[in-house]
């Protein structure tokens, strides 16, 4: 039977191999019998105790019996008693290799300084508890059970009386779509400034006028450079409802190429300012989820700017020459619209759908779909990306032009010598439609105080009519809770 | 003396088989007859009284398993089939290679003090039983489920009774309830204690009638509480007066499932690891048609890391939460998905930031935290101090200056109609049953 010594001999071989290391001393088997029948009766009663004495009298080493006996005495409150053999417990587990080195030590410990914090807050030492609790965390770091206490514990202490929590962020208005979807807090105010600076041009030709104007001798393009302070107000009438109030105040430049005219390159400089109209909107909030939000608005614009504004030069004429230079539209006009915020993540999302209801007197109709990306950063820090459509309508507008007259008139009731002449008259602006890129950048710097920058680019512009180039864009804000 | 596993099958048969050419009717002449228990009478007696309301439960049944141990057969320990009416008792049944007990085919079984352990798959696994009652035993260390509860042919309804018993440190659910679609079990789950099972304390499926009340569920590896709709079958539950605490997920987690007429309501549910009350995350087709009353809980301190709102809904379902108090909860008390489910609660110190104050800086911030970004707070909340008698050792009463006292909305609710006091959160300590323990 050579071959059965040979199996045998394997089978022992493997045996040994395999049989896991004695970890416990002999008494220590019958002790895990003991604590067996413990953890069957789990009702922290006087026989559970007894048992787990007995586990522990068999086996002093048997650290689970130790923390199993403990955490009876921690249910019977018998707190003292408690403590001391969750501490003798976690020193011994600490201490020795050969319990370190058994399946599940860690969590016994992670159980022992749970429950050492547990009696703690018990006994009403909420500090200590935490210390415990954050010890806890420090090596274990994904431990709930003492993510769960630390938190309350932390609460109740008071920690978090002077800061946020750390995933809230502040949401933002866009930078140029300035409404959001989300309502101002009831009661609470936010103040707004901003001064944008754009160029504006425009041709002149004869088909835009509602009289003949000859043409031969005159600008045929217009050109105006504006500079615009913005403040704003808002303020939670309701949590719902929120009102506010925007002011603007005009500095307009228009410059107008004479070298029609003086046959030299001259350009003549005319330029008005004072309060354009003021706005007042009304926002209520449709419909909200805590993360996705819809509101209405309605912005209604009064005439408190100047419509029949001049701009005048004397410096390069013999007489002065002076240009229309509306600052207000001279009509109360409407603008409804919806707004759209959404929050995911590290970013904001808003949009914005309106159309702007006028007379067509200096100000046409306007239709405009916003789309603004803004991205967190960091929590000082937002970059905020901007599509903005917008579909202008025809607009009619006064029209001071001069024009040169080659010849004197000898026919007419009065001599009207050559040279120039004034005329006044209306034109027709025509409507169209642009397309604008918008980045920029905000920063918290102090609490409630935001400091933005950006540009508002034209990627495509109506191809007549009034159409900003560049718009340079600086402002900041103060919310006041 | 202790019976070895194939004694104790013979024996199992053999009583059955007497039974039969017997024709006895009734437990009272078993024991005479067999003499295995001379003062039955007596102490059968003595549960009889303890019934409330079953008084013909004990007289009527026919066969007797009392005072075994039914212990390491290759297969399960006991298998009862047909619908004659069982009373197990006094039983240890462990160690078997299957289920403690299989109670299948309109089986009609009397559990009582019995000890079901160690199985190397469910404690009891009930198969298109007809009732089954489990009273005052334990079931634990089972490899899966203490009791499982499912049906193969359908079409049966299965009431299922658990009173004052406990399960505990089994490898799966306390409880696991799977109905086939179209059938119905009914579980009346009260006075319990169920905890350190692996998974969840009790979960429930499909078309599954629950009713848990006055239990203490903690400690559990999964939710306290998990609901979950199988196809269009709901789950109908009324949980209340219970204790549902140190659960590793939600306290009482529901995927799908209505309330009947008492709702989620009187319950203590803290501490634990996710949100007090889920409804919802993850599966929008199951939890559109969900409709859940929570009325009168005392919510507090949920969560951990970065997951945990008191109650936190986010389905399309339809929702009614009133006359809570939800307390000291990680990211906030309420998050629901319509912003508008919510009157009548008291929140506070929910999310990470400094106590409420109208004229704290960012207090606007600090309220919508409450609300988990809502905008406007629900009709009738409060946001104060609940004044808990001592929240630091869990005693969540509230004590005599509580800004919740009598503040209370009336709910047309007959259940609601036995208090007297109109405080909010829960209207009474829950939890505590019969066998001590944890409280």
């Amino acid at each position: 039977m050579p071959h059965l010594e040979k199996i045998l001999s394997i089978l022992v071989f493997f045996c040994i191999l395999l049989s896991p290391p004695p970890i416990l001393a002999d008494g220590c088997d019958e002790a895990w019998q003991w604590l067996q029948e413990a953890t069957a009766l789990s009702d922290n009663s006087p026989r559970q105790e007894f048992y787990l004495d007995k586990a522990l009298k068999a086996c002093p080493d048997l650290v689970e019996a130790l923390v199993s006996l403990a955490k009876v005495h921690l249910k019977q409150g018998r707190l003292d008693e408690a403590l001391e053999e969750f501490e003798d417990a976690k020193i011994r587990i600490l201490s020795s290799k050969t319990i370190m080195a058994r399946p599940g030590s860690r969590d016994l410990l992670a159980d022992c300084m749970l429950n050492i914090a547990e009696i703690y807050r018990l006994e009403g030492k909420l500090e200590l508890a935490a210390s415990q609790y954050t010890a806890l965390l420090a090596m274990f770091p994904n431990y709930p059970a003492a993510q769960n206490r630390l938190q309350y514990v932390y609460k109740r202490l008071h920690r978090f009386d002077f800061q946020l929590p750390p995933y809230y962020r502040i949401v933002t208005n866009p930078s140029f779509n300035r409404i959001s979807a989300f309502p101002m807090p009831a009661g609470k105010a936010l103040f707004d400034f901003q001064f944008r600076y754009w160029r504006q041009t425009a041709d002149i030709t004869q088909d835009m006028f509602d009289e003949y104007v000859p043409m031969f001798y005159s600008p045929e393009e217009r050109d105006v450079r504006i500079r615009v302070w913005i403040m704003g107000l808002r303020y939670g009438v309701t949590d719902k409802f929120t009102v506010g109030v925007v002011g603007k105040y005009f500095w307009k430049t228009v410059h107008v190429d004479l070298g029609a005219i003086l046959g030299e390159d001259k350009t003549a400089e005319l330029d008005a300012s004072g309060f354009g109209d003021t706005v007042l909107m009304f926002k209520y909030h449709l419909w909200g989820r805590r993360k996705v939000h819809l509101s209405i608005f309605n912005l209604i614009s009064l005439p408190t700017g100047d419509q029949n504004a001049k701009g005048r030069d004397k410096h390069v004429w013999k007489q002065e020459i002076w240009h229309w230079i509306p600052l207000g539209s001279g009509s109360v006009d409407f603008m409804p619209g919806l707004a759209f915020s959404m929050a995911t993540g590290p970013v904001f999302t808003n949009a914005n759908l309106s159309y702007k209801f006028t007379n067509g007197k200096n100000v046409g109709d306007e239709f405009n779909i916003g789309l603004a990306f803004m991205y967190q950063f960091n929590p000082s820090v937002y970059g905020d990306l901007e599509f903005n459509y917008r579909w202008q309508g025809h607009v009619r507008r006064k029209q001071h032009i001069i024009v040169m007259k080659g010849r004197p008139e000898f026919y007419s009731p009065w001599h009207i010598p050559a040279g120039p002449v004034p005329i006044d008259t209306w034109l027709t602006d025509r409507g169209g439609n642009s397309f604008f890129v918008s980045p920029s950048l905000q920063f918290f710097v102090a609490k409630g105080l935001k400091l933005e920058v950006g540009a508002k680019v034209p990627l495509i512009k109506q191809d007549e009519g009034w159409c900003e180039d560049y718009v340079i864009h600086a402002g900041f804000s103060k919310s006041f809770f | 003396m202790k019976k070895g596993p194939v004694q104790n099958i013979v024996l199992a048969f053999f009583t059955t088989l007497a039974f039969l050419l017997c024709g006895c009717s009734t437990m009272e002449q078993f024991c005479q007859r067999t003499g295995t228990l001379s003062d039955a009478s007596i102490e059968i007696s003595a549960i009889h009284r303890g019934l409330e309301g079953e008084d013909d439960v004990l007289s009527s049944r026919q066969i007797i398993v009392e005072a075994n141990e039914i212990f390491q057969n290759n297969r399960g320990g006991l298998r009862v089939r047909g619908s004659t009416p069982v009373l197990i008792k006094n039983c240890r049944v462990y160690g078997n290679g299957r289920s403690g007990l299989r109670l299948e085919r309109h089986a009609d079984v009397l559990i009582l003090y019995s000890r079901i352990y160690e199985n190397k798959t469910s404690g009891i696994d009930v198969v298109d039983a007809k009732r089954i009652g489990i009273r005052r035993s334990e079931l634990f260390r089972n490899l899966t489920a203490g009791i499982r509860i499912r049906d193969e042919i359908g079409a049966i309804l299965t009431k299922v009774q658990l009173i004052d018993s406990r399960m505990f440190l089994n490898g799966q659910a306390g409880l696991f309830v799977s109905p086939n679609p179209g059938s119905k079990v009914v579980v009346d789950v009260s006075g319990c204690e169920i905890f350190q099972n692996r998974k969840s304390a009790v979960r429930i499926e499909g078309s599954t009638i629950l009713t848990a009340r006055r239990n203490t569920i903690f400690s559990n590896g999964s939710a306290g509480l998990f609901a979950i709709s199988h196809d269009d079958f709901f789950p109908v539950i009324d949980v209340f007066e219970n204790k549902i605490y140190f659960n590793s997920r939600a306290g009482i987690l529901i995927q799908g499932g209505v309330t009947g007429s008492i709702g989620i309501s009187n319950n203590w549910i803290y501490n634990n690891y996710e949100s007090g009350i889920v409804c919802g995350i993850g599966d929008e087709y199951h939890t559109k048609y969900s409709s859940l009353g929570i009325y009168h809980n005392t919510i507090v301190a949920n969560g951990s890391d970065f997951e945990g709102a008191g109650i936190r809904i986010d389905n399309n379902g339809t929702m009614d939460i009133q006359n809570n108090i939800i307390a000291y909860n990680l990211r906030a008390a309420i998050m629901t998905y319509h912003c508008r489910d919510a009157s009548h609660n008291l929140l506070f110190a929910n999310g990470q930031t400094p106590d409420y104050r109208p004229s704290r800086d960012y207090s606007f911030l600090i309220r919508r935290l409450q609300y988990g970004g809502c905008p406007a707070k629900g009709s009738g909340d409060i946001l104060a101090d609940p004044l808990f008698l001592d929240p630091d050792r869990y005693d969540f009463t509230l004590s005599d200056r509580s800004p919740a006292k009598g503040m209370a909305s009336r709910l047309e609710i007959p259940y609601f109609a036995g208090f007297r006091n109109r405080d909010l959160g829960c209207l009474l300590v829950p939890g505590v049953n019969s066998h001590g323990g944890n409280r």
